[in-house]
């Protein structure tokens, strides 16, 4: 069925790519909801990963990897959202030893996430915590190095971890 | 599941979501449509540009490649790497200028002594450069984005291939290496991996699995044919060059039975990861070029890592 219909969007038919995308346009929303932080920009990065999936389909050679590769344009297209509106994507280039405090993502809300968090971070740790994503993989996906996504994610949950020991105090 | 996530789960979509799709994905048409149009006017305007180019041509120097070129003879040209006016488009790793060169970080780790490695010192570095730098900024002699670091040369290596400086992690000082894997035309892997000096040098080799090096974890297996890796090594020197793109081999889903990390430690104490993928393929470092070795060779080293 994927492949079918991957298949038929490469041969340039809209339909078959609009039931691809269908699968997975509400996490899509999600991640760029999260990442952006208003409705408006996330709506713009549901369209414009539209247009530039139905744009590239052809270059997926294997229809297995679709939602890898969705995914992929999805982050993409955020970075760039972000970055033509002039938001500094900072992933911190060296490797810090780590020892996550993962338990703390247990005790924070979605709104904790969204303000306390800058865009890189968010990324980093939606990625990691809601779509399960390995760090290697991360990095792959961000283009940055591995070093890289440790580092923003050691940033993100000491960061939360501060912010939580404010509050207590 | 944690609280922020069962919120995210119950985040209100907006009921156009679907609309916006419809409407990203017939933008696709439009686009296609309007090209169409303007191609009737491009090949109007491009027959007397044709011609305006044949005669400055002749007269002007020829500007330099600013992407991966393959050659009629299956050489690569990776140019040297440029960042374009809007730096913001550009995935920041660390790197220096040196002599007119960009070199950037590497995938060696070294673990002897830190004096060892250190040759005469070049400069300092400015901390000229982030995503907002203008083009200019990657001119300068030791422009860079890593902070103020001392930079040295590399004992044993071509300076125009390493430069190193050291960075400080928990109160501990450890040798950071940078690499310039642009600016190079490419016919065989020796044009890069002889810079590693790998032969006769190689002391131990570890290798990890896709789990493994995936999830960083620390577990890793030696590699107990040392011999083996002489022969990988030979087999890098004679690799076949092919430029990166979207459906290269790195690119698509991997899992133990098409991925494996082998890294190979040099007698001086440097190591080197290389990315290994079923098929013959080998990846090193921040470059657009992956290598395809020698499948019988490959094969052999493949069965070892098991």
């Amino acid at each position: 069925m994927l492949e079918e219909l991957v298949r038929r969007a490469q041969n340039g038919e809209e339909e078959a790519l609009l039931q691809l995308f269908q699968r997975y346009e509400t996490r899509i929303y999600r991640i760029a909801y999260v990442c952006t932080g208003n409705e408006h920009d996330a709506l713009d990065v549901v369209q414009e990963a539209a247009y530039r999936a139905f744009k590239n389909i052809r270059s997926l050679t294997d229809p297995s990897y679709f939602k890898r590769w969705l995914l992929k344009i999805v982050l993409t297209t955020t970075l760039d959202l972000l970055r033509k509106k002039q938001v500094t994507i900072e992933f911190e280039d060296f490797q810090i030893e780590e020892t996550y405090e993962e338990q703390l993502m247990l005790e924070i809300s979605l709104r904790d996430v969204m303000d306390q968090l800058n865009e890189a971070e968010k990324m980093v740790v939606f990625l990691k915590y809601y779509e399960k994503v390995s760090l290697q993989d991360i990095a792959q996906l961000l283009n940055i190095s591995l070093g890289s996504a440790k580092t923003t994610l050691y940033r993100a949950l000491t960061k939360v971890r501060k912010w939580k020991d404010e509050i207590n105090d | 599941m944690t609280k922020w996530q069962r919120e995210l789960d119950q985040l209100d979509i907006p009921k156009n979501v679907h609309e916006r799709a419809i409407a990203g994905v017939k933008q696709v048409r439009k686009k296609r449509r309007a090209v169409w149009m303007q191609i009737v006017a491009v090949i109007v305007v491009l027959c007397v540009v044709i011609v305006a180019i044949k005669f400055l041509n002749e007269q002007s120097v020829e500007s330099p490649a600013k992407q991966v070129t393959t050659e009629g003879n299956g050489m690569i040209h990776v140019p040297a790497m440029q960042i374009p006016d809007d730096a913001s488009t550009v995935d920041m790793i660390g790197l220096v200028v040196y002599n007119g060169h960009i070199y950037t970080q590497s995938d060696v780790t070294y673990t002897g002594p830190l004096r060892a490695l250190q040759g005469e010192k070049l400069g300092t570095t400015k901390n000229l450069m982030d995503e907002w730098s203008s083009a200019s900024a990657y001119e300068k002699q030791f422009a860079s984005n890593i902070g103020k670091k001392s930079i040295y040369r590399v004992k044993g290596y071509d300076i125009d291939f390493r430069l190193m400086f050291y960075s400080e992690l928990e109160g501990k000082k450890r040798a950071e290496i940078f690499e310039r894997l642009n600016d190079l035309t490419i016919a065989t892997g020796a044009d890069v991996f002889k810079h590693f000096r790998l032969k006769d040098n190689i002391v131990s080799a570890t290798w990890q699995n896709h789990v493994e090096w995936n999830e960083t974890s620390k577990t890793v297996h030696l590699v107990k044919d040392v011999a083996a890796m002489e022969r990988f090594a030979s087999a890098l020197y004679s690799a076949t060059p092919h430029s990166r793109n979207d459906n290269e081999p790195l690119a698509m889903e991997h899992n133990n039975s098409t991925f494996k990390a082998l890294t190979i430690k040099l007698k001086d104490g440097t190591a080197m990861t290389f990315k290994l993928l079923k098929g013959g393929y080998v990846y090193y470092g921040f470059t657009d070029v992956y290598f395809e070795i020698d499948k019988k060779t490959f094969n052999d080293i493949w069965n070892l890592l098991q």
